[in-house]
């Protein structure tokens, strides 16, 4: 703050409306230009990596160049005026360069970026408060609420340019801060944008994260028919890859080297494991870097040993097709060190702590020398099992991830690692029981021990470790995942298509939905997508979605998996007998809607293999 | 204050060992404040992690953090020690502390938290102001997507540090923001030298067995540990096994172990006998259980008797839960319990 009160401009006609705001544009401003490196080493001890070495040149950014050239087409469209082009919307996993992208254009474009943060409320209604018993003295004026605070920031930002600096004729708004009650009531952001629309000139860039488990905020706040009707156009960033990732680090590390002297600089697989824990997210990365870096360098590699080991056997044995950006597992033989190592400086929670953990349990080592601890009575001979290495529950606490969470990996992946479809059953018995412990959603708290006991070593009691000999084997995020997500938004889509409708929602799946789209796909037309999504349903999904657990694709895999089910749909439904399909089709939208949107994680489908 | 209380400590141990100057250097405070780590260096468990943000401390700008691990492993314990170590005399002005147990709506990271990011506090160079959000986990999803702006827009004056148990209830956006540390539980020898560390400074009077007790009933959590004994200490004076799960009020696990030793040999009557024995202690159905669970995971039985208890456990602590807290669940439980091992003609 003291830095900033120096550097304080006056960037817009309401910033004095919130002090925030005005902060957070010079931010903007003053951090993202580090001409000279002496100013740098200054602010160096004060500043986060992500901050200090932020990109400033297109060339800096870790952004795939086709995505910087669409949002950079739309900027140049946007500004020569062509109609329909005020809105955009950005959206992506979290650290992929959504805002930086952004940023970098602007600035090279010459726009005036401003950004809407929510202002701190002085004023605060209490819930339990009865409006009307409350005395409001005569004259006194309510304070504005958010909607209309916010409202009253877009109208003028977009309407007018800049006094002070006149050279940036037009004004960019950045909203990625998005006030919370547009979050619960949408109808109310669309309100003021269709207002914006008839009104303002400026352009307006909206950014939305994306997440994994949840339902993405893009569909709620912008459904598909109000994209249509702002004409707004929807760029998805993804996941950033890990060769460029790597670049970027190496930026960092560069201009790090230049303006504090030579500093070590760690080694290339160091860097790359850490690039491998990030999973695509160029922030987390440089946070982890920031935090790597700071020790000797050369422990740095050891805290990643772990990780290195495998990184190097999958390099030694490159694969077809997919690269050593796959992550392969080796048979964990590491001891707990290397455990522990890697739990000590993670990323995000991504792919590669998980492996381990899996690996531990679904490869399940025994120890051959020992020889067998308890002998089990004659008739239960077939059950006895050398020791077993690892010790299931610290496998499980050294996780620090729920047990239903835990047990839809273990479910995803397990298939391949058991020989006979004897083991299959037993191991899978042990999971249903697991499951019906973590039925009961109001003490799971108390059963997760349970359930994950249960399950892992359900799972490593069933293996008899014939199967070792596949030695490499990919692990897989669990569908369900984005089954889950898709479910939700493809309802959430119905419940707004047919909102008109009376009937319930079993009916409208059932009944409605598939006659529609059968009509509408004999009549030839029906561009309609969720119809044709939910009343076409085919087997077309489990085919689709191998999604390789840390790998970059991983994360983009997610909204491509949607493009890629359309088209399936679009190619093979013609040919496909329907009526065979019918059942299995209503079968599966049954299912569906049962499962409620409550965000428990239960095994639901079955992945055939 | 301590010196005029002692005459009044009655109940204070009149063990031998005991003499006057602990007891006044005892006071009453809780032993997990007064035994909380300061520096770095007292921190038990996690090293690695430990020294690296020593390290942070000394060289000042750590980025955003988030400690992520079990209950009692010390995780607010390093935060704490961390933001001493950056802010040293300011650590008053310059720390926003919150927790569970504030009021954390999104109104509290609108207000709240911004306000403060947005105060001007005169700290040393280099120096950030620190906001704790322990049990960060517990925040509801709006605040956490409210406080992510937040956490760059202050990032030049401001630093957060949050404290969770499991991470995967932190938004991702959040999760990008910070460098994840991930602890892991104690282990029994680092509760136990840190008890025993406790027991020498205290100078209590303890038996091994009561040490070790402790060290059960903590399970890795260091603040259970320095809990029951300080109530052990305090309540009963001496620290065996038998006081210590007197205070704790749990069956005592050699009893549990035995009665599982017995349903291993099919010895359903000598299991049922301590069973039978627990219950009219009077301890409740629940903690009977869960004291089960926990022993039978730490008794030394075939890889596939254990997996079948666990199963069989699991069960009837569901059906307890669901209120069928009788002890003929128990007993059910014993007797499915000993049917494990029989051949299955007898069985059916």
């Amino acid at each position: 703050m003291a830095l900033k009160g120096s550097k304080r401009k006056l960037t817009g006609w309401v910033t004095p409306s919130f002090d925030d705001f005005e902060v957070s544009s010079s931010t903007a401003q003053t951090k993202r230009r580090p001409k000279g490196s002496g100013k740098k080493s200054a602010k160096g001890g004060l500043s986060l990596w992500v901050d200090l070495y932020a990109p400033t040149k297109r060339d800096d950014l870790a952004v795939h160049k086709k995505k910087i050239e669409e949002v950079e087409t739309w900027i140049v469209e946007a500004m020569s005026g062509i109609r329909g082009r005020q809105f955009l919307l950005l959206s992506g996993p979290s650290g992929c360069g959504k805002s930086a992208t952004m940023r970098v254009l602007a600035r090279e474009a010459g726009l005036n970026l401003i950004e809407w943060i929510n202002p701190t409320s002085s004023y605060y209604v209490s819930v339990f408060e009865d409006e009307e018993s409350k005395w409001i003295p005569e004259g006194y004026i309510m304070p504005p609420t958010q909607i209309e605070v916010f409202q009253e920031f877009f109208l003028r930002t977009c309407k007018y340019s800049s006094v002070c600096e006149p050279s940036k004729k037009n004004n960019l708004v950045l909203i990625e801060d998005f006030p919370n009650v547009f979050l619960r009531d949408p109808s109310s952001l669309h309100t003021v944008l269709r207002k914006f629309r008839n009104v303002g000139s400026g352009l307006v860039v909206f950014i939305v994260t994306d997440t994994t488990y949840r339902q993405s905020s893009v569909k709620t706040l912008f459904p598909a028919d109000i994209q249509q009707e702002l004409s707004m156009i929807h760029i998805q960033f993804n996941a950033i890859a890990n060769s460029i990732l790597l670049k970027a680090l190496n930026r960092i590390l560069g201009m790090k080297s230049m303006c504090e002297g030579s500093g070590p600089i760690p080694s290339r697989e160091a860097l790359e494991s850490l690039i491998e824990a990030s999973g695509g997210d160029v922030r987390s990365s440089v946070n982890a870097l920031q935090f790597a870096v700071k020790k000797d360098v050369r422990q740095l590699s050891e805290l990643f040993s772990g990780t290195r080991k495998s990184k190097r056997l999958s390099k030694s044995k490159p694969r077809n097709g997919s690269k050593s950006s796959t992550v392969l597992l080796q048979e964990p033989q590491g001891s707990q060190d290397d455990f522990g190592g890697l739990a000590a400086v993670g990323g995000k929670d991504t792919a590669l702590f998980l492996f381990r953990a899996l690996g531990k349990i679904l490869y399940c080592k025994r120890d051959t020398e020992m020889g067998i601890m308890d002998p089990l009575p004659k008739h239960l001979k077939a059950h006895e099992r050398m020791p077993v290495l690892e010790n299931a529950e610290e496998v499980y606490e050294k996780m620090a991830m729920g047990a239903s969470t835990l047990n839809t990996f273990l479910h995803q992946n397990m298939t391949p690692f058991y020989a006979d479809i004897d083991s299959v059953s037993q191991a899978l018995h042990y999971m249903t029981d697991a499951d019906v412990l973590a039925s009961e959603w109001t003490d799971r708290g108390v059963l997760e021990d349970y359930v994950a006991s249960v399950s892992v070593r359900g799972l490593m009691h069933a293996n008899k470790g014939s199967v070792s000999s596949g030695g490499l084997r990919t692990f897989t995020r669990p569908q369900w995942f984005s089954v889950h997500k898709q479910h939700q938004e493809q309802l959430s889509a119905l419940k707004y298509d047919y909102r008109n409708s009376f009937l319930s929602l079993e009916e409208l799946t059932t009944v409605l939905v598939p006659l529609k789209a059968k009509v509408d796909a004999a009549r030839g037309k029906g561009n309609f997508t969720v119809t044709r999504d939910v009343g076409l349903f085919t087997h077309s999904f489990s085919k689709s979605t191998a999604e390789r657990l840390g790998e970059h694709d991983a994360h983009n895999g997610l909204p491509e998996m949607d493009e890629e089910l359309c088209l399936g749909m679009t190619k093979d439904d013609d040919e496909i007998s329907r009526n065979a399909l019918q059942s299995n089709e209503e079968l599966a939208d049954d299912n569906f809607s049962n499962d409620d949107a409550d965000e428990d994680f239960r095994i639901d489908e079955f992945p055939d293999d | 204050m301590a010196d005029s209380a002692n005459p009044m400590e009655t109940d204070q141990p009149s063990t031998s060992r005991q003499n006057q100057t602990s007891a006044s250097k005892t006071g009453h405070g809780p032993w997990i404040e007064k035994y909380r780590p300061i520096l770095f260096t007292d921190i038990v468990g996690n090293e690695e992690t430990v020294a690296r943000l020593e390290v942070f401390a000394k060289q000042g700008n750590v980025p955003n953090i988030i400690i992520a691990g079990p209950p009692g492993v010390g995780k607010t314990t390093t935060i704490l020690c961390l933001a001493r170590a950056l802010l040293g005399p300011s650590f008053r002005e310059g720390v926003l502390e919150l927790n569970a147990s504030n009021d954390r709506g999104i109104d509290v990271v609108r207000n709240k938290i911004k306000m403060f990011a947005q105060q001007k506090v005169t700290l040393p160079k280099g120096c950030h102001k620190i906001i704790i959000l322990d049990e960060a986990d517990s925040m509801t999803e709006g605040a956490q997507q409210a406080l992510r702006r937040t956490m760059e827009i202050y990032s030049s004056t401001t630093r957060f540090a949050l404290a969770c148990n499991s991470s995967e209830k932190i938004i991702e956006p959040i999760q990008s923001r910070c460098a994840m540390l991930r602890y892991s539980k104690l282990s029994d020898s680092q509760v136990l030298r840190k008890v025993l560390d406790v027991c020498a400074k205290e100078n209590l009077s303890y038996t091994e067995d009561g040490i070790e007790a402790i060290v059960f009933t903590a399970q890795g959590d260091m603040r259970q540990a320095l809990n029951n004994l300080q109530s052990t200490a305090q309540g009963l004076g001496h620290v065996s096994s038998e006081n210590v799960f007197k205070v704790c009020d749990e069956p005592h696990p050699l009893l549990v172990k035995e009665m599982l030793q017995h349903c291993v040999k099919t010895n359903f009557d000598e299991a049922y006998k301590i069973l039978a024995h627990l219950w009219k202690m009077g301890y409740a159905t629940e903690d009977i259980i869960s004291n089960i669970f926990r022993v039978c995971k730490n008794t030394p039985m075939a890889e596939y008797m254990k997996l079948e208890f666990i199963k069989e456990i699991g069960y009837t602590h569901l059906r307890i839960i669901q209120g069928t807290s009788s002890l003929l669940q128990l007993s059910g439980l014993l007797a499915r319990l000993c049917s494990k091992s029989l051949e299955s003609s007898l069985v059916s």
